[in-house]
């Protein structure tokens, strides 16, 4: 079944003969997953090779799916970028995904008594002559302003009243509002896996049988049917079971529940909301907290809680109680935090839920894929012999998974939920060494430490931090310049524009109606 | 409203000035009052006399008049600096403030035009830079803002005199009310609990107090290196080069738009042309070659008459572990030194000063604040000594000790990694901060030397043929657009001629 064999003569003819000082070129790639995983890493690569001259066979041995039609996916603006990566034209993938623009999270319940808040894709405010609008906000809050920071974002304001972002030049200046999506998770990847199939993705549907390994490397695998495949590099898309990677490692897991205690997901339906929200709704209670996710044909439901604290059932009750909503077809997986140290090893790189199992939250599904994916597009192995892009890989991978990780734990510990058990122990256990220092100095002076391979911004991670109650004790001294009366003007006019600005837009339920339906 | 900051800036060469004005025209008097130290019986070092493009950002920041400031310093304009004998005797390349053509076929340029180079197939990759041309040709108009336009795709800094821009600075400081105080410090008083620098004594007995010192005293380092005891990270073993000789020399033409840097026996010598003369230097390592050899050379490869006597300037590569420390702050020499192949120096000191501004600090010092500013610095010059390092490492020469050594040194891993990489496959990391970016590094790379192995397979989307007909015509649109463009000279004469 090795697939060395395509049509010679038709490449040959057209194509000129490059020596290279590297003599094992990758001729086949074997990805063996699914679901999203697998069918988003096949087409991205052959998109990217289909027309190279090197004549590179991508096969996907896909997996039985997991996915049920509860499944969903709740993404990032950024996907977008993939989509734009994998040609995807995106109106019809989001029509085909039952999918939905969403401007935000709204977080509620997780600190204490106060009020809900909205992460949005945005910005806040506009910087005054260089210096960080959030230094002027912490000034007026200070001196009595009762404005919640997100009412400077235009991001949040449109999430909040369901609007539909859309520009003119006045905003562009202060704004960078994006969407994310919400998706159906079926139907995405039913979308995906056919347009790969259609620029000839080989497909062989099957179940893992066997995986030889010789000096730490995959040499072949083999399939129930007695298939044996080999290729020059192995993708493992096998999701947490990591199928391939496992047989390569040693002590290879980073376990983050003493960060991320919740070790149980339930996914479930409920009718559709009309009109549609413009966020998702992330509710805290004693034992998890619950994820409600617009879609065109539903709305997705997650419960992430621990076992040690309740049942699924217990759940259920609870959220159905809590929200109101009719919550139908519920499912539960087990799940336990961490990431592959290195995710890459020898021939084999893991992709996606392989390599990364991180909680539902923040939107960040398929997003380290995402990076993953990306990063592969810049350090595609170009020789089977010795793969030594593997160590810039796994580093650049270990900080991107470690700062959206902080920034996941931050929305635990933080929390005011005293007196409950699994949010007491979150809130007293160490922090990770970088994360206690951001939230340290953004006490302090209200500044974000960013690092180098970072996710999320300044905007983000200011928005997690005042939206959990962190304090900014101090401000920059060069607020100071501007009078009292100079920056009530400045904060008047900016909400005045906003307003301004969101009553000219559409509706979310008006957008999605002319373009996803 | 809280009582201005009093800030004491101790000395006053090109980045005491810098510092003065950048506070005193972003913070202002209601933030803070500036009293600069400075005495002129100390000289100022001043070899930083070519600039990076960020320099006309931080001019624009402090609303500085570009031709101006240009006219009053005998300002040029530099668009990048041509490396001669770097790598191997008879080499020269251009590292440019532009890029090489767009990515084609989905890859980078560069990985297209090693693909093709490889075949014998491209030119010489300076060949496809529209700085590098309009440098090599003498030739300077200001860049289109519209991206599709050729020329649109590079920036441009200055070669003036650094001791002018001072001045020009400390005019405009003192207009800004900074006050300038003359007098040589002999004596700082630091608080026996707390440890923060309380004030500074004059030789003339004037003691003066502060709430926040910032030290641009040169390599003496009076406040963080002599006062605190700071610890040096000593970079000598990489760069080895430890002294220079700087000499004026007359002015000859072609004006040229670049820096040159000459590599020699025991170091490089720089040509940095100014409108009323050309300013040179030989850095040397005198381990490998006298003072009087030093001299002796450096006046021998000036391609005018000197104008003076060569002057010894010493120095040692590295910089204190933490240029600030309580309620004081080191900018410029005094914090650390790194040799001007990169002219690294004046722009060391403004990322120095933004990052104050950023930072801007209260009477009590703040840990958290001043940790995280650290942090930053040190990606900064951590970057920019590796890059300065590749310089040396990178060679084939086998015509002088000094040559061997570096090409055999090792060198810090973080360097060692990114040589590898790019040898393998040509991927360059991009970063978040520090300075230089992929068109610097594939300068140096392919300019010293260093072919890339392989190829970003996805390059091999397009066939050879596709690529070097793309090639070919960004070739020939440079080259189009490029004789077109004023000289140099003309462009000065007509923005900004100094009144010499």
């Amino acid at each position: 079944m090795c697939q060395h064999t395509k049509p010679l003569l038709l490449t040959i003819v057209q194509r000129s003969c490059e020596v290279y000082f590297l003599n094992n070129p990758i001729k086949k790639v074997a990805i063996v997953g699914r679901d999203a995983d697998a069918w988003l890493t096949a087409l991205m690569l052959q998109q990217g090779f289909r027309s190279s001259s090197q004549m590179i066979d991508v096969e996907l041995i896909e997996l039985p799916s997991h996915l049920t039609p509860q499944d969903f996916f709740s993404v990032l603006p950024s996907h977008k970028i993939l989509h734009s990566a994998i040609g995807a034209r995106e109106n019809l993938l989001l029509r085909a995904a039952k999918g939905c623009y969403c401007f935000g999270q709204r977080f509620s319940n997780w600190s204490g008594g106060s009020a809900p808040f909205i992460h949005a894709y945005d910005r806040f405010g506009a910087d005054f002559e260089g210096i960080d609008f959030y230094q002027f906000w912490v000034k007026a809050s200070v001196s009595g302003m009762k404005v919640p920071l997100e009412e400077f974002s235009l991001g949040a304001v449109a999430a909040k009243q369901a609007k539909y972002v859309v520009f003119d030049e006045a905003t562009e200046t202060f704004s960078q509002a994006a969407h994310g999506y919400h998706l159906s998770a079926l139907d995405y990847t039913k979308a995906i896996a056919q347009a790969a199939l259609a620029i000839g993705v080989k497909h062989t549907p099957g179940e893992l049988a066997g995986v030889k390994v010789q000096n730490g490397n995959i040499s072949s695998i083999s399939l129930a049917d007695g298939t044996e495949i080999n290729a020059d590099f192995y993708i493992d898309a096998s999701g947490s079971e990591a199928l391939l990677i496992k047989n390569l490692e040693v002590d290879n897991i980073d376990g983050w529940s003493k960060w991320l205690p919740a070790n149980r997901i339930v996914i479930a339906s409920a009718p559709t909301l009309e009109p549609l929200p413009g966020f998702s709704q992330i509710s805290a209670f004693k034992e998890g907290w619950v994820g409600i996710y617009p879609l065109l044909d539903r709305t997705a439901i997650n419960i992430v809680y621990s076992s040690e604290y309740s049942t699924a059932k217990a759940v259920l009750e609870k959220v159905a109680a809590l929200t109101g909503l009719q919550i139908t077809n519920a499912t539960e997986i087990p799940f336990a935090p961490g990431a592959r140290k290195k995710q890459w090893i020898g021939n084999c790189v893991a992709v996606g839920s392989s390599a990364v199992s991180l909680e539902p939250l923040d939107a960040t599904q398929l997003h380290l894929l995402h990076v993953g994916l990306s990063l592969l597009r810049s350090l595609f192995p170009n020789d089977a012999a010795g793969m030594p892009e593997a160590d810039i890989y796994n580093q650049k991978m270990c900080g991107f998974v470690e700062n959206v990780r902080d920034y996941q734990i931050a929305h635990y510990h933080l929390n005011k939920r005293f007196g409950e058990p699994f949010w007491d122990a979150v809130r007293t256990v160490e922090l990770p060494a970088a994360l206690r220092e951001k939230i340290k100095l953004f006490e302090s002076r209200g500044i974000v430490a960013l690092d180098e391979d970072e996710t999320f911004k300044q905007e983000d991670w200011t928005s997690l931090f005042v939206g959990h109650n962190v304090h900014t004790q101090s401000f920059d001294p060069l607020v100071n310049k501007f009078s009292d009366e100079e920056l009530i003007i400045k904060f008047q006019q900016l909400l005045g524009h906003i307003k301004t600005e969101i009553e000219k837009m559409p509706s979310l339920q008006a957008q999605v109606e002319i373009t996803l339906l | 409203m809280s009582e201005p900051l009093e800030i004491v800036i101790v000395g006053g060469g090109t980045a005491g000035w810098m510092c003065a004005v950048a506070l005193a025209s972003v913070a202002g008097n209601k933030i803070c009052k500036l009293t600069l130290i400075e005495s002129a019986e100390i000289a100022s070092v001043g070899v930083g006399e070519a600039t990076l493009p960020q320099m006309k950002e931080f001019n624009d920041r402090i609303g500085i008049n570009e031709a101006d400031m240009m006219r009053q310093t005998n300002a040029t304009i530099k668009l990048g600096i041509q490396f001669v004998d770097w790598g191997a005797i008879g080499n020269s390349y251009v590292h440019p403030f532009g890029k090489y053509g767009n990515p084609i076929g989905g890859a980078y340029f560069y990985q297209q035009w090693a693909r093709a180079d490889q075949q014998n197939l491209a030119k010489n990759i300076d060949s496809y830079s529209y700085a590098i041309e309009c440098a090599l040709q003498n030739r300077f108009e200001f860049p289109v803002a519209d991206k599709n336009y050729i020329n649109s795709t590079y920036s441009y800094a200055y070669h003036f005199d650094a001791s002018l821009y001072a001045d020009y600075l400390r005019k405009i400081g003192e207009q800004k009310n900074v006050r300038r105080v003359e007098g040589k410090i002999i004596h700082v008083l630091n608080n026996s609990t707390t440890g923060v620098i309380e004030s500074v004594e004059l030789e003339d007995g004037r003691s003066i107090r502060g709430d926040f010192f910032i030290d641009c005293s040169g390599f003496r380092s009076l406040l963080l290196g002599q006062n605190l005891n700071a610890e040096f990270d000593d970079w000598s073993k990489w760069l080895v080069c430890d002294k220079a000789f700087a000499v004026p020399s007359e002015k000859t033409l072609p004006l040229t738009p670049y820096t040159r840097s000459t590599a020699k026996k025991a170091g490089w010598q720089w040509r940095i042309p100014l409108q009323h003369r050309t300013g040179n230097g030989y850095v040397f390592c005198s381990e490998y070659i006298s003072d009087d050899e030093a001299a002796a050379s450096l006046l021998q490869d000036l391609d005018g008459k000197a104008l003076g006597d060569p002057r010894l300037i010493k120095f040692k590569a590295g910089r204190y572990k933490k240029s600030w420390y309580k309620n004081c702050l080191a900018i410029g020499l005094s914090s650390g030194f790194l040799e001007p192949l990169e002219s690294t120096s004046i722009y060391l000191i403004q990322v120095a000063i933004l990052n104050l501004l950023k930072f801007f600090p209260r009477k009590t010092p703040d840990e958290l604040v001043i940790n995280e500013y650290n942090r930053i610095v040190d990606y900064e010059y951590e970057r920019v000594r590796d890059f300065l390092i590749l310089h040396y490492h990178l060679n084939q020469r086998n015509d002088a000790e000094l040559w061997r050594y570096c090409r055999e040194m090792s060198v810090p891993e973080s360097l060692t990694q990114k040589i590898e990489i790019f040898k393998r496959r040509g991927f360059i990391d991009s970063y978040k901060y520090g300075l230089f970016a992929q068109p610097s590094w594939i300068s140096v790379f392919t300019g010293q030397g260093l072919k890339q192995q392989g190829f970003d397979p996805f390059a091999l989307n397009l066939s050879i043929e596709d690529v070097n007909n793309q090639l070919e015509s960004l070739f020939t649109e440079i080259k189009n657009r490029v004789v077109d463009v004023p000289t140099h000279e003309a462009f000065i004469a007509d923005y900004c001629a100094a009144k010499l």
